[in-house]
């Protein structure tokens, strides 16, 4: 029996010698242990090669073990994740700078979205809570006003910070960096351990479809740009008898219509928007609006000039983005808050933008912007977009159930809720924008209308918890062509000053007609669903912001005021509009026996028959 | 008496206990002693201890035989205690005997900890960050009582090094060097001692590491400090960590000097208090599994 003891050892040690010869791999050399298995990985794209970067910079991970788990330990599967960038893309060595603008902008915060629910829900009763971003609703998890319930359940799978995962659409939203930046998704090839994958790819040249998985909705301006209009929910136009095939993502149905004209010449969103909107300047700002730098006048009344000293960003993007020629002696645009429009360039006879996806040239001609058209005394105060974008869609009346006797999903903490929030449409149209005021400039605007109708928690109706939102808001809808809206367009057209669709007459006292009668309708409303304002002036329907409003009274006169002389005077060049107060004198005193129009009264106050 | 009467006499654990605990220390000595030559407390600690792991021949088996029968020697020794105490065996040492013996047990885990910190991973760093904050949070003498236990900077692992690899062991064995008879246990606990550790070593993997880069939503200490680390997120730093774990660790250092009623209430409130702190952690465990 003496000897047992020493058989048991030599079982033991001999155990440990073959475990021993069978784990550890003294002859592997490489940097990083994660390339003893996986050996023959595609790099994500030129500048981020596995051979130098390894994979523990992005991913992080044990690069130290050849055990399975140990070395996938703490490893992140999405670098660009904004849990995380800190120490993948924004490591001191890499893109430290990058990081914190990303988290601090719009597409990260939300807190435009936020800021609008929260003006719509402040009541006296409830008043806003102190506002919050993506970032502080997902550190607490509750949910402090009925504004926020509403854009955790409903708005919440739109931001950088939500984690990439999941199927469709969603499941291809968020991810942080990777949102944009991955532009072909990786797969693993025929290999069951993984040896051997295509990595996913990555690029600064991001194609539209990015943008598109998120902003196709709401202002929808994504659709807009190629076209597209997303139409009601009954698949029309019927095809053979049945609702058409055309759908979008959720199932909804889609017509065709005219593209924006920089679509049509190949360009993608990167070619107007910079880096400054796209990633943020690092404030915090609290619209959209303030953090979007792209204006036409970039483009077409650009000021060339030569790379600034000491801006070797505009390189580095030229050498990033591998299609747009070197740069050489050519001067380039730069953006108003001075980001290298590197893609555009003039060598002094020619401007030419190169698209940033193919590298493609298009040439470049300047808007001149002394033509009668654009220096009409008058129209000072138009945007381009007033007149270039000749279509928008309208939703009016989205019907907004919120029942608290069921629950749903929080979309940020993942926790199912009391509060379910359901979206219906009433109904949406794709026609010429309305116009108003936004800060010092004419725009177009387009309804942003919600029904709310709450239910308690026995499921029981209550009237006095719901409410209308009859809004108006603004956006580029980008639906640019270069012809622009004709005179007849806006000062003849009572939707197209924010009257509603209608009929304007009278001759001492202009009146106006609508052609819908809310009042005498059920539906809910006691203005037409089109009317901005009234023809005293009055508004009617609500912004979300203080700069914005609809045209005040003197404003509608003046625009109306020439109304009458466009059937016969339809020109910009025409003499009577060099100076319209004259002509209109002339026909005050007398001086214009042949004009039709010789009994001009323009003290008259408008009026409306509503 | 009616705790003392919890262990049916017929069960010599008594004398298993401390021949075990005993046992399972000197192979972790032995096995601490072949990786301390592989280790470095300075630059990147954790490459180094992944490298002990994965490169260096048998390093895996070194690791994992000196964390197992580290870990066992403590458990067992505060078993050995336990059942000192309730068997009330406080009252038949002298109160300088019974004070070593107390600090050799706060040794004993101490040198557990430093043993978690050394890892250089994710969790040892912060583990040692926050014994450097307790102890920075005692009035006056906390910054410079810090500093001996847990480095700044480069020399982070240093003294945790120290302590584990040298003071620790020689001064545990100063102060058990009249408790203990017989440094070399009997063979029969060695053999069974050293097959169970080598078995566990064989089949059971160390904990995984995070790399100190890693990114984690919450960190655990190690098994014992999971309780503290409870109370440190309700409890005010001073009094979770250092005031309560201290006055029963003083409780405990004072029971010779007790008697009656007095430590009659003196050994139940260390009941009460050890119990609730097992079911504490086990509570945690089972959180942390789901």
């Amino acid at each position: 029996m003496k000897i047992l003891p020493w058989i048991l050892i030599c079982l033991l040690l001999g155990a440990v010698l073959v475990t021993d010869m069978h784990r550890t791999d003294p002859e592997h050399s490489a940097k990083e242990k994660c390339l003893a298995c996986h050996d023959d990985v595609s790099d994500p794209d030129p500048s981020h090669p596995v051979s130098a970067l390894g994979c523990v910079s992005c991913h992080l991970g044990n690069a130290h073990s050849l055990d399975q788990d140990r070395a996938h330990a703490g490893m992140v599967k999405n670098p660009g994740d904004l849990r995380f960038a800190d120490q993948t893309c924004g490591r001191t060595e890499c893109h430290p700078d990058i990081v914190p603008r990303v988290r601090a902008s719009i597409m990260a915060t939300n807190k435009g979205i936020l800021n609008t629910l929260y003006y719509h829900w402040e009541t006296d009763e409830q008043p806003a809570a102190a506002p919050r971003d993506v970032p502080g609703m997902l550190e607490d998890a509750n949910r402090l006003s009925l504004a926020e319930d509403q854009f955790a359940k409903m708005c919440a799978s739109c931001h950088l910070w939500k984690v990439r995962e999941g199927e469709g659409e969603i499941g291809l939203r968020g991810g942080g960096c990777s949102a944009c930046h991955v532009v072909k998704k990786g797969r693993p090839q025929d290999d069951p351990t993984l040896a051997s994958f295509t990595h996913s790819r990555l690029s600064i040249r991001i194609p539209a479809d990015n943008c598109l998985r998120c902003h196709n909705r709401s202002a929808r301006q994504g659709l807009s740009y190629q076209g597209l209009f997303e139409s009601e929910g009954y698949g029309t136009p019927y095809v053979r008898g049945a609702p058409g095939t055309r759908r979008l993502s959720g199932g909804r149905f889609y017509m065709e219509g005219p593209a924006d004209v920089h679509f049509e010449q190949g360009l993608a969103c990167i070619d107007c928007h910079t880096h400054w909107e796209l990633m943020g300047d690092g404030k915090e700002h609290e619209y959209m609006e303030e953090q979007t730098e792209a204006t036409c006048e970039m483009c077409h009344d650009p000021e060339f000039e030569p790379l600034r000293s000491g801006d070797d960003l505009a390189e580095s993007l030229i050498d990033l983005n591998r299609v747009v020629p070197q740069l050489e002696s050519a001067n380039i645009a730069y953006s108003p808050e001075g980001a290298p429009l590197y893609h555009f360039r003039s060598d002094g006879r020619q401007a030419v933008l190169f698209r940033k996806l193919d590298g493609k040239p298009v040439p470049m001609q300047s808007t001149d912007l002394s033509k009668p058209h654009h220096t009409l005394s008058g129209h000072e105060r138009l945007s381009c977009q007033a007149c270039h974008s000749r279509l928008m869609p309208q939703c009016y009346g989205c019907h907004l159930e919120y029942r608290q006797d069921r629950f749903q999903t929080d979309k940020l903490s993942g926790q199912k809720t009391r509060g379910l929030w359901k979206e219906g449409r009433s109904y949406m149209r794709l026609r010429t924008p309305i116009l108003g005021i936004d800060g010092d400039e004419i725009r177009p605007f387009a309804p942003c209308q919600v029904f709310v109708s709450v239910f308690d928690r026995q499921g029981r109706h209550q009237p006095k918890d719901s409410k209308t939102i009859p809004a108006m808001t603004t956006f580029d809808p980008h639906t640019t062509r270069t012809a622009s809206r004709t005179c007849l367009d806006c000062h003849l057209d009572p939707k197209a000053i924010g009257l509603g669709q209608g009929h304007v007459y009278g001759k001492k006292q202009i009146r106006f007609q609508p052609l819908y009668e809310s009042k005498k309708s059920n539906f809910g409303l006691q203005i037409p669903p089109e009317a901005f304002v009234s023809l005293n002036g009055t508004q009617l329907q609500t912004t979300s912001r203080l700069t914005r409003r609809s045209f005040n009274q003197e404003e509608l006169r003046a625009i109306l005021r020439p109304g009458p002389c466009l059937a016969c005077h339809d020109g910009y060049t025409d003499p009577v509009y060099a100076d319209f107060d004259k002509s209109i004198g002339l026909i005050k005193t007398g001086n214009a026996p042949d004009c039709p129009v010789n009994t001009v009264d323009d003290s008259t106050p408008a009026q409306s028959t509503r | 008496m009616m705790i003392k009467n919890v262990w049916p006499p017929s069960v010599k654990i008594s004398r298993v206990l401390p021949r075990a605990a005993l046992a399972t220390g000197l192979i972790s000595i032995c096995s601490g002693l072949i990786l301390v030559f592989q280790y470095r407390p300075f630059d990147n600690v954790f490459a180094q201890v992944e490298a002990i792991t994965t490169h260096i021949p048998y390093g895996w088996f070194f690791r994992r035989i000196h964390f197992l029968s580290g870990e066992a020697c403590v458990v067992l020794t505060l078993l050995h205690v336990l059942d000192h105490f309730v068997r009330g065996n406080d009252r038949l040492v002298s109160l300088a005997e019974w004070a070593r013996l107390w600090l050799a047990s706060a040794l004993a885990f101490f040198l557990l900890f430093t043993g978690y910190v050394l890892k250089g991973d994710k969790e040892g760093l912060l583990a040692g960050t926050i014994l450097r904050n307790l102890t920075a949070s005692i009035p006056l003498l906390g910054q410079s009582l810090g500093s001996v236990f847990i480095g700044s900077g480069p020399d982070f692992f240093f003294f945790p090094y120290l302590w584990h690899c040298w003071l620790g062991p020689l001064a545990l064995g100063f102060l058990l060097r009249t408790h203990i008879r017989s440094w070399l246990p009997r063979g029969n606990f060695m053999l069974i001692a050293l097959l169970l550790c080598g078995l566990g070593a064989l089949f059971i993997p160390m904990p995984l590491a995070l790399p100190p880069e890693a990114v984690v939503q919450e960190a655990y200490g190690p098994w014992f400090f999971l309780g503290i680390q409870e109370l440190l997120k309700h409890f005010p730093p001073l009094w979770a960590g250092v005031v309560l774990p201290g006055v029963l660790a003083l409780i405990f250092l004072s029971l010779p000097l007790t008697w009656g009623r007095v430590q009659q209430a003196a050994r139940l409130s260390l009941f009460v208090a050890l119990a609730g702190y097992t079911i504490l952690t086990l509570a945690l465990y089972v959180q942390r599994s789901l």
